[in-house]
């Protein structure tokens, strides 16, 4: 489940990872395709649960690479259905800095925007590629 | 006579595949990582190892083989050949088209993924299968398509699919050294 608009639907250039690079976009589809076979989706693979005031809204981060010296990040919550994750917004970090730099409160201010039922979540289709 | 224009994602990433190499190499990477991190994390579970058992089985550090089952990490076949000999598994590098390589990441899949160590891999051992020793072994399956195109730096750092695999079974040049070979093993 995708925070976002309707219009961004199955557009992956577009919304969540519109500050992906080419490379980092495939390596996300990737991690995901591999991810969606799992029965079990583990918190481990998510590394961890962000601290803080965002901690209280359960929001984690996955993490990867695709060979930029950029670190990418998808922040993310579990549900709203169960085996569900919904992505709030796609960013890159290296050092202290997120691009873009309201990342993290973007994904707060969403999280909580999907909680109060002020936003919803549509499906994404993850692209098979063939 | 070029292609026709295409709307869909789909065919505009295939027109892109077909003419920019910069795009191919980052798609090609982007399956090899992928593939590698999830096969090191489903042998790692398979064999109920925690990353520090990894790590000093192969003499790396617990924060390499973290990076390693993410995807995206940038690593070498020197350093994937090591955590395999330590996992105790083959490898094998191979250079396919790219049907092949989607074939394997689409069928490819964490939970079932279940290749023999060396002392289960009856086939190379040519006989029942024996307890844990101290032997390692290894080989690499790996696809790369459009390797004309792709460059050498790939192929120094990465593959487009490594899988990791049982090691091919010893041929044995005569009936002998066959005999020789299963006594070997036998006793």
């Amino acid at each position: 489940m995708e925070f976002g608009t309707r219009m961004e639907r199955n557009h992956w250039t577009t919304g969540l990872s519109a500050n992906f690079s080419e490379a980092a976009q495939f390596a996300l589809i990737s991690a995901l395709k591999d991810a969606q076979k799992l029965k079990t989706l583990e918190i481990g693979m998510f590394k961890r649960h962000l601290k803080g005031k965002y901690r209280q809204r359960r929001i984690w981060e996955l993490w990867f690479d695709c060979g930029d010296k950029r670190e990418y990040r998808l922040l993310g919550i579990f549900g709203p259905e169960r085996k569900q994750v919904t992505f709030l917004i796609g960013c890159y970090h290296k050092g202290r800095n997120y691009t873009p730099d309201d990342a993290l409160d973007s994904a707060f201010k969403r999280a909580g925007d999907l909680t109060d039922g002020k936003a919803t979540t549509y499906e994404r289709k993850i692209p098979t590629d063939r | 006579m070029g292609r026709q224009p295409h709307m869909s994602e789909k065919s505009q990433l295939i027109d892109k595949l077909c003419a920019n190499r910069d795009t191919r190499e980052a798609y090609v990477r982007s399956k090899v990582s992928t593939s590698v991190a999830s096969q090191i994390r489903a042998v790692r579970r398979r064999q109920d190892l925690k990353q520090a058992d990894v790590a000093e089985l192969s003499d790396m550090k617990q924060s390499r083989i973290s990076a390693m089952e993410r995807p995206g990490t940038r690593w070498n076949i020197e350093t994937l050949v090591r955590l395999v000999a330590a996992f105790k598994f083959g490898l094998v590098v191979k250079i396919v088209p790219f049907s092949e390589m989607l074939d394997w990441e689409n069928e490819f899949n964490q939970d079932t993924f279940d290749p023999a160590t060396i002392e289960e891999d009856a086939e190379f051992i040519g006989t029942e299968p024996r307890a844990a020793d101290s032997s390692n072994s290894f080989a690499i399956t790996g696809y790369m398509g459009q390797t004309s195109n792709v460059s050498a730096s790939i192929l120094n750092n990465y593959v487009s699919e490594v899988a990791i695999a049982p090691a091919p079974p010893i041929k044995a040049t005569n009936g002998e050294a066959t005999q020789n070979q299963s006594a070997a093993v036998g006793g």
